[in-house]
């Protein structure tokens, strides 16, 4: 259990305090529902990439890829470079001024334009319902790690913290998410960075740490079995045998790069809504290239955590209810602070976890509210209402958000074992909406009614494969194509199989479907539209050379590494 | 908001929360210096250093952003 301090309380509660100031601040310049639900679309390319990023970057992902660098070594980092920079570039160059030039409130609204209604009310109904629920886990979570490492009270720590979250968004909407998501994304790094540091500083270097991961893999070998390499990310994935993982090279680049990323960076609400905030068609393709260089930055304060805690915290284990959460892998980077942190220091890490769900909860509402509001509410219930209602029922539709996540929480909390159910059905919604996007805005031929049936099918498949293989209906090595595949290794796989499903049913439900005339898909699909450019300027403000700097240190670091 | 609107920038928000923990971090870590705690690397006083470091950093960013200049840019 930590101990906290009079200082480590100051900067907690100066925290809360700060956060309902901004919010309360903000108020003032929310007028519309523009700004409420789109942040008034004048953000630069920096305020929108750092929340991009800062959405994404929950305190689920720093704990969760700690952990899941403990127990796989090294290859968890896939999911912040191939599993992320390929996807996050491609939206910047050629998603963007799409999604820009069409004035879209959303994903799901894109696909009305595109598809229709159907596509758009089967997107949007998911992605709310989604959305509220990932909420909910969130903030489960985050009650566990509270209660279990600082004592605290969970129903006192969650109330608390999704209340706050709750005021702030409603008082300026987006704006204030975005804001305050810039805030926590200094105060995770703030928070985290010290730990690698004294980390590495401890153990003796770079160097000394693959030595003593190796030692520590040599020890957890069956007598007899191979030693498996936890300090590379490429050269142990030629079967799924050599990995801690039990995963094969393809199954990283197309169903993590290709179909989860992808997925997940092109088309989730939660992070697109950021960069549609952007004020011109340069800062919407700038903004996530500037984020792809702080991603690729991200696993200094989560991977090598994870591989330093590898190295002098031996002996966690998978989480299980015959052991306490202290001591499972999921602890490793609290663990790391406590045995770094100094009072004060105390402080700031426990702000940095807290600042991580906040940042990630308070995405998920204001993403939830702009769907509800603009594309359920204002499509299907009240159509022509005036902008003062929509941004009134923005308001509620963000407190209902917050009530209904902890009514999550408690649901989760009973029956826990649904939370892993929950949180593997995200993504793979998440894959086969990649394939109909994808299809809309780069094949002018693929008609509405393919991508309603298409999305059906994709999702259908993703949902049926989970199922079938957690009732034994379906063998996961099948699926996975692995003799010994993990969680990890068949979610890629599933999400896979969804994008092959939607993306063939698409394809073959178009060529017996009549197609939209050209001249209604102007703006929204390639070949058919003067795609947006920037304008002319120097060489160093143009995205694309960034973007090109930002893929050769992706690709540097991969070879580093390999 | 980027100033046409809002009197104050975000950038400027975060500078003052990075100057806030950043003196409460070095008063810590001046009180650590005679009261070691309990910690692996105690004896490096990385918290003070790390004080000063987000008390320059807000600094930094409260005097680029400072919302009269920010207004007359």
């Amino acid at each position: 259990m930590f101990q906290l301090h009079a200082v480590d309380l100051f900067i907690i509660i100066f925290y809360f305090a700060f956060v309902l100031g901004v919010g309360f601040y903000l108020k003032n310049f929310t007028k519309s529902g523009e700004d409420f639900f789109m942040a008034g679309r004048n953000q630069t390319a920096w305020i929108a990439g750092i929340s991009f990023i800062a959405a994404n970057m929950g305190a689920l992902e720093l704990m969760g890829w700690s952990s899941a660098t403990y127990q796989y070594g090294m290859l968890a980092v896939h999911w912040y470079w191939i599993g992320a920079i390929p996807a996050i570039l491609f939206l910047g160059i050629f998603m963007m001024p799409f999604y820009h030039v069409s004035k879209t409130h959303s994903v799901p609204g894109y696909l009305q334009l595109r598809f229709g209604e159907g596509s758009r009310a089967l997107a949007g109904v998911t992605f709310v319902v989604m959305t509220v629920l990932a909420s909910g886990i969130n903030m489960y979570s985050m009650g566990l790690v509270l209660e279990d490492f600082f004592g605290w009270d969970f129903d006192t720590s969650i109330w608390i913290t999704a209340m706050t979250v709750a005021a702030y968004v409603t008082m300026a909407g987006l704006t204030s998410a975005i804001f305050n998501e810039i805030v926590q994304f200094f105060l995770i790094w703030a928070g985290c960075l010290l730990i690698p540091i004294l980390g590495l500083i401890e153990i003796g270097g770079w160097d000394k740490l693959v030595e003593l991961v190796n030692r520590q893999s040599a020890a957890l070998a069956p007598a007899g079995a191979p030693v498996l390499d936890r300090m590379h990310i490429w050269s142990t994935m030629a079967t799924p045998e050599a990995n801690p993982m039990g995963m094969h090279w393809l199954g990283i680049v197309f169903g993590l790069c290709f179909v989860l990323s992808m997925g997940y960076w092109t088309t989730d609400y939660l992070v697109v809504q950021r960069v549609l905030t952007t004020k011109d068609i340069r800062s919407a393709k700038t903004a996530p290239i500037i984020g792809s260089f702080f991603k690729m930055a991200i696993p200094f304060i989560v991977i090598l955590p994870g591989l330093i805690g590898f190295a002098v915290i031996p002996g966690l284990l998978p989480e299980s209810p015959d052991i306490s959460a202290t001591q499972s892998y999921n602890a490793v980077l609290p663990l790391m602070m406590k045995r770094y942190f100094a009072p004060g220091m105390i402080g700031l890490g426990v702000i940095a976890l807290i600042a991580g769900f906040m940042s990630g909860m308070a995405g998920n509402v204001s993403a939830f509210a702009t769907v509800w509001t603009y594309d359920i509410y204002r499509s299907y219930i009240n159509k022509n209402a005036s902008d003062s209602h929509y941004l009134k029922l923005g308001r509620i539709s963000t407190v209902l958000g917050v009530l209904v996540s902890i009514a999550t929480t408690y649901i989760v909390k009973r029956f826990s074992s649904i939370m892993d159910y929950m949180q593997a059905l995200f993504s793979f919604f998440i894959a086969p909406l990649f394939a109909t996007v994808l299809l809309g805005m780069f094949w002018k031929r693929t008609t509405a009614k393919a991508g309603f049936w298409g999305l059906l099918l994709g999702m259908c498949t993703s949902v049926g494969i989970f199922f079938g293989v957690r009732a034994e209906i379906l063998d996961p090595r099948i699926v996975a194509f692995s003799a010994n595949p993990s969680t990890m290794a068949i979610n890629m796989w599933q999400a896979a199989w969804a994008f092959t499903v939607n993306l063939i049913a698409t394809v073959v439900i178009t060529f017996f479907t009549r197609p939209k005339p050209d001249s209604e898909l102007v703006g929204l699909v390639y070949g058919v539209s003067a795609v947006p450019h920037e304008g002319p300027s120097p060489w160093y403000r143009r995205p694309a050379m960034w973007a090109w700097l930002s893929f050769a240190i992706f690709l540097v670091l991969n070879i580093i590494f390999w | 908001m980027t100033g046409k609107r809002a009197r104050v920038t975000i950038w400027f928000l975060c500078g003052v929360i990075l100057c806030v923990y950043g003196v409460a971090i070095i008063g810590s870590g001046i009180y650590n210096l005679y009261n070691p705690p309990q910690v692996v690397g105690a004896e490096l006083h990385l918290d003070l250093y790390w004080g000063f470091i987000l008390l320059a950093v807000g600094a930094v960013f409260i005097y680029k952003q400072w919302p009269d200049k920010v207004s007359a840019e």
